[in-house]
């Protein structure tokens, strides 16, 4: 195949747009090795500065109290992903699953009814959450705030799990049934082993959700101690707010894990939400 | 009680997954209003030598001043009362004006609690009768005494004290750079104060002239463009006039000054100006005061609009870092007319904390703000560590060697001269500071006039008076 | 496992399925179907509906923030209608996301054709485009401030160095802001599109796209007459997805801007919550957060009518 215009048109949209995408991600880490002279006197200089590592320690410890560093938002964020995670996937996936036996009709009806939770807009939940939590004691719990990004999660992971599930080969479950497997051994010995990458991309996408946000957590969790990495690193912000150095480390290191997360589970990703959002 | 019932309904409808733990809450909740009402009259109530925690708000950064002194007060109360811990709890200056209010109100409510006067949290909390009085210890130590004559802003209606400021600030002052300003051909008038609007207008351009920025700030602050209307106000129109636009929100005052009167208008009219004439450093209203600040402390601008916490905090560190290589010294925004008083600065007195009665520990809370506010308390925190000024008059910062010699000067010159009081830290939040914050942007960019603002400022007033 | 999960994926629902065993299974399956979906129901019911239930309900009372509500009826929705604002911060949060979300997915479905042809480093691509959409909003939002700077920003700097204006003022003017606004929303949502539009594009049968080829199509025929029609119900799905996503989108915004210069960035989210927590108006906010929702209603139903007329063709 010779390489035509087209293709070399291709491979320059295509380089502009990584550059686009990495760059900012490489001149934050680099803007946290610099002073802020250095900062704002060349933004673009990559090499040309002295590096102050002292930047990432300083980063990494700052924080009124040894209970509420970088270090204690990520446990927090680690917390509520996980609770999230629970919860979502505990309930979309057998939801999603068995729900796929029904009629298309059926099946149709439930996600419709699923899915128009998603047009709630979050700010107007956030203050009915604040006072339920409130009577309730929950505030400053990341468990209980997790409970709640889990349930904001169950519309997407449904309908990805389900839209997974009615594309699962019917010839198998039946075997099962054949072999005396009941519906929910089917579900845990057949069904879940060879979902893993369904799974798992739609656990990265709710992760991704719990760790971001913040409109909610910064309601429910006002105490520094049990602030994930999304509102902690606001805090953050605000104890730097003039020296950009430190600060700069301090993004990186917050957006350090999640990516590492998402790198590693990535090709789980293309192929889950691919399949997932291909379906009517 | 329309929202007890809500709350209630709220309960039960969480309650299908955790039943236990509903009825826990609910217990809780009525607990604590029942201890918070009785510990509202008492002022002999037995502290207990249990071990306690008591939680306190301060503004951040987390190694800013208030941090500092508010550690150096907690660590004296420590060791005078062993059994007590204090916790810190760094609150944005963002939260303190508003989203804390719900922080507050529930059970998560810190034992003492960072409340400005100007801000919609005071106001409500105050309404709804969400504050421990107090009155006993401020009696106790004769705080409104020694807090001179911004005490009768602190009385509520009902008698009584909810919140005391830990210390005053000037404000509007206008930072200069005497090298960048010597360096521009610029004299600064022998009062301190410039003449006129034209006159600053002038100056900034000869800075820009030689390569500086005029006057720097922090135009996307939303509160930094009302501080200069702040200034401007009292100069523009006559004393009674300026008295009854301070109060004049409240129900009960009646109206006698109106904000379409003329010298309002020429009031808000001069900030357009200034940016009309471009005085302010490019790309201002996409930047924030710290921002502004630190254009200014690395020497890129001639002038900048601050308060006396600048010089102990920022320009401290500045200097420190090797960032800051002059001595700043300080000036005054002109006087818009002359229908009103001259040009000065401006007190704020409004970081006042109070004890919420849904604290856990609200007499600890009481004891430690008595400590605070004491003399020996307001020297330790305020002027020695925290480097700001003490609400008190009977603390002097004139003996104490780590204080700035910057902020010194201020102090002497407010003693020489007096102060003017600032709309937007007097009237409540949400009908001045916040309120007008906006539209002032909108005028800096010339997309609204002066007098529309004073229109739309004037409707407000009988919104706000209409509800109460 | 892999040869499961790449069956075909675009492929006519087909009726002759539902043959005898499947009814079996279906009955097997059926009650589990209800029980498994009472947590479901459960748990949507708890913190979606019944808090959206009680935002309505407090669109109609006055409340500042704490004590007893006031019941006003409509007059916090007519005080909206009657102030300016509210349409203002409809008519940008409009302009945000529907100008948003069609780069996003125009982008994003160039970019996944061109990855889809066989293109070298592909595997690469799809993991860094997602990047920006993975990262903490709050440092998204920190770092592209600082780049739109008007003296010392990255954009302004780079623009210099192509000989383009480079004295833009963009947060820093009403007339500009929107631009970094919908620049950084785009920047951090076509990744995700990307991939959903990836799996589409590669989903388009081998065998269409090689006949088209004999056929002698050229590159671009391909991708009009054919890519795109075969994958309309993923992109409009994609772009109903987007459109309320930004429409929701209040970290982004609210970190960079706050809603400013003056309040000429306010989009809804950002209105519902100034008004709430700052002027201490919920009820107001509550009654713009309801408005938002009927916008974002009558989004999601658009979409699906479009996403489904368009697979009947």
């Amino acid at each position: 195949m010779k390489i035509s215009f087209g293709r070399i048109i291709v491979y320059i949209a295509v380089t502009l747009w990584t550059l686009l995408v990495l760059l900012p991600f490489i001149s934050v880490s680099v803007f946290g090795l610099k002073s802020n002279t250095a900062i704002f006197s060349n933004p673009l200089g990559l090499f040309d500065f002295v590096p102050i590592w002292e930047n990432y320690v300083i980063a990494w410890n700052a924080g009124p109290s040894s209970d509420a560093t970088i270090g204690v938002f990520f446990v927090n964020s680690g917390i509520i992903a996980i609770t999230a995670l629970v919860v979502s996937l505990g309930l979309s996936i057998p939801g999603g699953y068995f729900t796929s036996f029904l009629t298309r009709k059926w099946n149709q009806r439930i996600l419709l009814f699923v899915i128009v939770g998603t047009v709630v807009p979050i700010i107007m939940l956030v203050i009915p959450y604040f006072r339920a939590f409130n009577s309730l004691g929950l505030l400053n719990n990341p468990w209980a705030t997790g409970v709640v990004y889990g349930a904001l999660n169950i519309p997407t992971a449904f309908l990805l799990m389900n839209r997974f599930f009615i594309d699962f080969p019917r010839e198998m479950l039946e075997a099962g049934l054949i072999d005396g497997l009941g519906p929910i051994r089917t579900l845990t010995k057949l069904v879940l082993p060879l979902s893993k990458g369904q799974i798992v991309a739609v656990g990265i996408l709710n992760l991704v959700f719990a760790w971001t946000d913040y409109q909610i957590s910064i309601v429910l969790l006002t105490s520094r101690e049990s602030q994930p990495i999304s509102v902690g690193l606001l805090s953050f912000i605000g104890d730097f707010s003039a020296d950009y150095g430190p600060m700069f480390a301090g993004l990186t290191l917050a957006s350090v894990p999640i990516l590492i997360i998402y790198i590693i589970f990535s090709r789980y990703v293309t192929k889950g939400i691919a399949l997932g959002g291909i379906s009517k | 009680m329309t929202n007890k019932s809500k709350s209630r309904w709220w309960t039960v409808g969480a309650s299908i997954p955790i039943t236990a733990m509903v009825l826990t809450g609910c217990a809780a909740e009525t607990d604590t209003t029942s201890e918070g009402s009785s510990s509202d009259g008492g002022g002999t109530t037995e502290l207990t030598e249990d071990p306690v925690t008591v939680s306190v708000q301060y503004e951040v950064p987390e190694d800013g001043p208030d941090a500092r002194a508010w550690r150096a007060v907690a660590d004296a109360f420590e060791a005078e009362y062993p059994n007590v811990t204090v916790e810190l709890q760094g609150i944005t200056n963002e939260a303190k004006g508003g989203p804390n209010l719900q922080v507050l109100t529930s059970s998560e409510a810190p034992d003492i609690a960072l409340i400005p006067l100007n801000s919609n949290v005071y106001t409500q909390m105050v309404r709804a009768n969400e504050l421990v009085a107090l009155n006993d210890i401020f009696e106790e130590d004769n705080f409104p005494e020694r807090l001179g004559p911004a005490s009768a802003a602190l009385l509520q209606a009902d008698g009584n004290y909810y919140a005391g400021p830990n210390t005053v600030a000037y404000y509007n002052i206008l930072w200069t750079n005497p090298d960048a300003l010597a360096d521009a051909g610029v004299t600064v008038p022998e009062d301190r104060v410039f003449e006129s609007p034209e006159a600053l207008i002038e100056a900034s351009q000869k800075c820009n002239d030689a390569g500086y920025a005029g006057l720097a700030i922090g135009g996307s602050t939303n509160y930094m463009a009302g501080w200069m209307l702040d200034a401007h106000l009292p100069t523009a129109v006559p004393a009674a006039d300026f008295n009854n636009l301070l109060a004049s929100w409240k129900s009960n005052v009646d109206v006698t000054a109106n904000y379409t009167d003329p010298g309002v208008v020429e009031a808000i009219d001069t900030i357009g100006r200034y940016a009309a004439a471009g005085i302010h450093q490019d790309g201002y209203l996409g930047q924030d005061g710290p921002a502004a600040e630190a254009l200014f402390t690395t020497g890129g601008a001639c002038l900048m609009i601050g308060g006396s916490w600048m010089p102990g905090g920022t320009f401290a560190d500045a200097t420190e870092s090797g960032e800051m290589t002059f001595e700043a010294d300080f000036a005054l925004l002109p006087p818009v007319g002359d229908s009103g008083a001259p040009s000065r600065l401006t007190p704020y007195y409004g970081n006042a904390y109070g004890v919420p009665k849904q604290a856990e520990n609200p007499d600890w809370g009481k004891k430690l703000l008595q400590y605070y506010l004491s003399d020996e308390g307001q020297r330790l925190g305020a002027v020695e560590v925290g480097g700001f000024l003490p609400a008190v008059t009977t603390v002097s910062v004139d003996d104490v060697e780590t204080f700035p010699t910057l902020v010194k000067d201020i102090v002497e010159y407010v003693a020489e001269n007096g102060s003017n009081s600032g709309w937007t830290s007097e009237v409540p939040g949400a009908f001045g500071q916040t309120f007008i914050a906006p539209y002032l942007q909108q005028l800096q960019e010339g997309l609204i006039t002066a007098e529309e603002i004073a229109e739309i400022q004037q409707q407000e007033l009988e919104n706000y008076r209409a509800q109460g | 496992m892999a040869n499961l999960i790449s069956r075909p994926r675009v492929r006519p629902a087909s009726p002759s399925k539902l043959g005898s065993s499947k009814i079996g299974l279906a009955a097997a399956n059926k009650k589990w179907a209800i029980l498994s979906l009472l947590p479901v129901f459960g748990m949507l019911f708890l913190f979606l509906a019944l808090p959206a239930l009680n935002s309505i309900w407090l669109s109609f009372n006055k409340w500042p923030g704490i004590g007893p509500l006031e019941y006003v009826g409509t007059a916090n929705y007519v005080s909206l209608f009657q102030g300016g604002q509210l349409a203002d911060s409809i008519r940008i949060t409009l302009l945000y996301s529907i100008v948003a979300s069609f780069f996003i997915v125009a982008i994003a479905l160039l970019l996944s054709v061109a990855v889809s042809s066989n293109l070298k480093g592909s595997k690469f691509f799809r993991v860094v485009w997602f990047f920006p959409g993975v990262a903490p909003p709050s440092a998204v939002a920190i770092f592209w401030s600082l780049g739109f700077q008007p003296e010392f920003g990255v954009v302004n700097a780079i623009l210099g160095r192509l000989g383009l204006p480079s004295d833009n003022q963009w947060l820093a003017q009403s007339s500009t802001v929107m631009f970094p606004v919908i620049f950084v929303g785009i920047w951090v949502g076509v990744g995700f599109s990307f991939l959903i539009l990836l799996g589409a594009v590669e989903g388009v049968d081998v065998s269409v796209k090689e006949a088209a080829t004999i056929d002698g199509a050229s590159q671009r025929q391909q991708l009009f007459q054919i890519i795109i029609p075969l994958i309309a119900p993923v992109m409009f799905t994609v772009l109903t997805l987007q459109l309320i996503f930004n429409f929701n989108g209040f970290n982004l915004v609210y970190a960079m801007t706050e809603g400013g210069p003056g309040r000429s960035s306010e989009i809804l989210p950002i209105f519902t919550y100034v008004e709430a927590f700052r002027y201490g108006r919920f009820g107001p906010a509550s009654a713009a957060a309801v408005i938002a929702g009927i916008f974002l209603a009558a989004i999601g139903w658009v979409g699906i009518r479009l996403s489904r007329s368009r697979q009947l063709d």
